[in-house]
């Protein structure tokens, strides 16, 4: 293996290990990129172009295929679907998590410790465990093929993720303040809301970035809970589109797609790279 | 302070989301304990318990043997490179052994970003062996006779782990980058005075430090394998020949395509036994005590 093989590398001198990482390196960006810029390219080319020659550029750089993808195929309903259902999501479960992990971090109450752990735990089993049971139970409570019904389950999912992440924030804001709400008569509800929330906003915005990614990008409990076609999220439209065009031999609006399902995540983090790295390790690593 | 010992407030605050939390998650994991003993087609609540008889059918049955032999080969080899690869990136990054590290740290984690089901379509097409661009290549080489990939049961396989290794390198890289940057650079310092190289710091003082992210890493990396399901579906939909046929795909087979709800639930359960028994014993194997620092 390359990257074991001490006594080679050893041989090769500073200057030449130097010269091999940057080669690695620069070889497995481009796998990395090309993809995605191959995608974004060829995103402008009609299919028969893509056939005669797949490397080339389009030689008119037309925007239909991103009008029929918006239009014909539906990638415009099914975005403003999974825009309205991510952020129906992120609503529910900041609201509904940050309350929790508030009381967790800064109440005291006897069972506190089962909840909290309890929370956690939802975090080690696999998805496929409890499907079958979880789509009877959405069907037998009238939820099924709704967005309602895909919210709140999100919502549930996301809870482990949120109170890990919230309750070591809460924790980490001084009780003084608190007793500084209470001298101005805060109530329970006035001092979560009014005072600790506000001061929770950079571990709320950690919480909501990779809230965001995860739903925008959810596939299998859409796939379960939703059927009707103009109920489509964006990942559950692609699959569909995948397998429609296919049969067409038609893939332009296919490309389309992919770069409107692609586009607002990669936007999201190149706005707010530092945040997203800096969240992804919260709780993970010491101090 | 008077206010926080107030136990009625506090389980007021924590209420709702143990509503969420137990309704949708709890209630369908106990239940799925249930299930897994019944046969059940999900046409009423009337489930007749057969014993261990799912399980008799399972042990039986070449198809969930071949679905959890391909699972525990993408778990192995996803498990085995992606940690390699993105220990040699982060340290390249770390230790500045590369011009441009930024500009790496954040490109390679662009996949990270993307819907599993985007990267399938992309791989989809990347890998086709007409217009795709991985058999477009190697023809400038002059290759012909080439495997035309996921059509092919070996290179399918294999197609599945790289694009599974494309996908997750990233999010391991991020990890360990901010683990190794949580050591202080006086080890460094000190491993230099005694005449280390960049080789030997790497394994005397990085790796030994990254320890508790490793225990971490074995985790994710479990539920991250045996849970393939959105990318395989996609590219191969199992195939060829199940080929590439994994645990959750066939759960979603039996379960939403034949309606055998019972059966369903009960390879569910052995991939939670599983998945949660190599967790376990990842972490009494990995037991010694962390190094503090």
């Amino acid at each position: 293996m390359r990257f074991n093989n001490t006594a080679i590398l050893d041989r090769l001198g500073e200057h030449g290990r130097k010269t091999i990482t940057q080669i690695i390196f620069v070889v497995y960006g481009v796998i990395v990129v090309f993809p995605m810029v191959w995608l974004l390219y060829t995103a402008f080319k009609p299919t028969h172009e893509l056939f005669a020659s797949a490397w080339s550029l389009p030689v008119e750089w037309k925007f239909d295929n991103f009008v029929e993808a918006w239009t014909e195929a539906r990638i415009g309903d099914f975005f403003w679907n999974s825009l309205f259902v991510t952020i129906s999501t992120l609503l529910v479960q900041l609201f509904v998590g940050s309350m929790a992990s508030y009381s967790l971090a800064k109440y005291r109450f006897r069972g506190q410790g089962i909840v909290y752990y309890g929370f956690l735990a939802g975090m080690m089993f696999p998805i496929f465990l409890g499907i079958v049971p979880l789509f009877f139970l959405v069907k037998s409570l009238g939820l099924l093929d709704s967005h309602l019904g895909l919210i709140v389950v999100y919502a549930a999912f996301g809870i482990p993720f949120t109170v890990f992440v919230l309750t070591a924030f809460f924790r980490t804001i001084p009780t003084e303040i608190m007793e500084a709400g209470v001298m101005d008569g805060c109530g329970h509800f006035t001092l979560y809301w009014r005072i600790m929330l506000p001061l929770a906003k950079p571990g709320l915005t950690t919480v909501g970035i990779f809230t965001f990614i995860s739903i925008w990008n959810e596939y299998i409990l859409a796939l379960v809970l939703l059927s009707s076609s103009h109920l489509r999220t964006m990942p559950l439209g692609i699959a569909v589109l995948q397998f429609v065009q296919f049969y067409e031999v038609d893939f332009g609006a296919l490309f389309a797609g992919l770069v409107i399902v692609m586009l607002p995540t990669l936007l999201c983090y190149v706005i707010l790279q530092e945040q997203i790295t800096k969240g992804m390790t919260v709780g993970a690593v010491k101090g | 302070m008077k206010l926080q010992s107030d136990a009625r407030a506090g389980w007021l605050f924590v209420l709702p989301a143990l509503v969420f939390y137990v309704t949708f998650l709890v209630v369908p994991y106990a239940l799925a304990f249930g299930v897994s003993f019944a046969k059940w087609r999900g046409v009423s609540l009337h489930l007749e318990f057969v014993g261990l008889g799912n399980f008799q059918r399972m042990f039986g049955d070449p198809f969930y043997w071949k679905a959890l032999y391909n699972t525990a080969f993408f778990t192995v080899c996803t498990g085995l490179i992606v940690p390699v690869m993105a220990l040699y990136f982060s340290v390249a990054v770390t230790r500045k052994l590369v011009v441009g590290a930024r500009f790496f740290r954040i490109t390679y984690f662009f996949p990270n970003l993307i819907s599993q089901v985007a990267i399938a379509v992309l791989w989809w097409f990347a890998l086709n062996p007409e217009f795709g661009i991985l058999s477009n290549f190697l023809r400038l080489f002059g290759l012909a006779d080439l495997p035309s990939w996921l059509g092919d049961p070996d290179w399918a396989r294999r197609c599945v782990v790289a694009v599974k290794v494309w996908a997750a390198v990233g999010f391991y890289m991020v990890l360990y980058i901010s683990a190794i940057e949580g050591i202080p650079n006086d080890y460094y310092d000190a491993a230099k005075i005694d005449g280390a190289g960049e080789m030997q710091s790497f394994r005397h003082v990085t790796f030994p430090l990254l320890s508790e992210m490793m225990k971490v890493t074995v985790v994710f990396l479990l539920l991250n394998g045996f849970g393939t399901f959105d990318l395989v579906r996609i590219m191969t939909d199992g195939g060829p020949d199940r080929a590439t046929e994994t645990l959750a795909t066939y759960i979603y087979e039996n379960a939403f395509e034949l309606g055998k709800f019972g059966y369903a639930t009960t390879i569910a359960m052995s991939l939670f036994i599983i998945t949660f028994s190599l967790a376990l014993l990842s972490l009494y194997l990995q037991r010694k005590e962390a190094v503090e620092y």
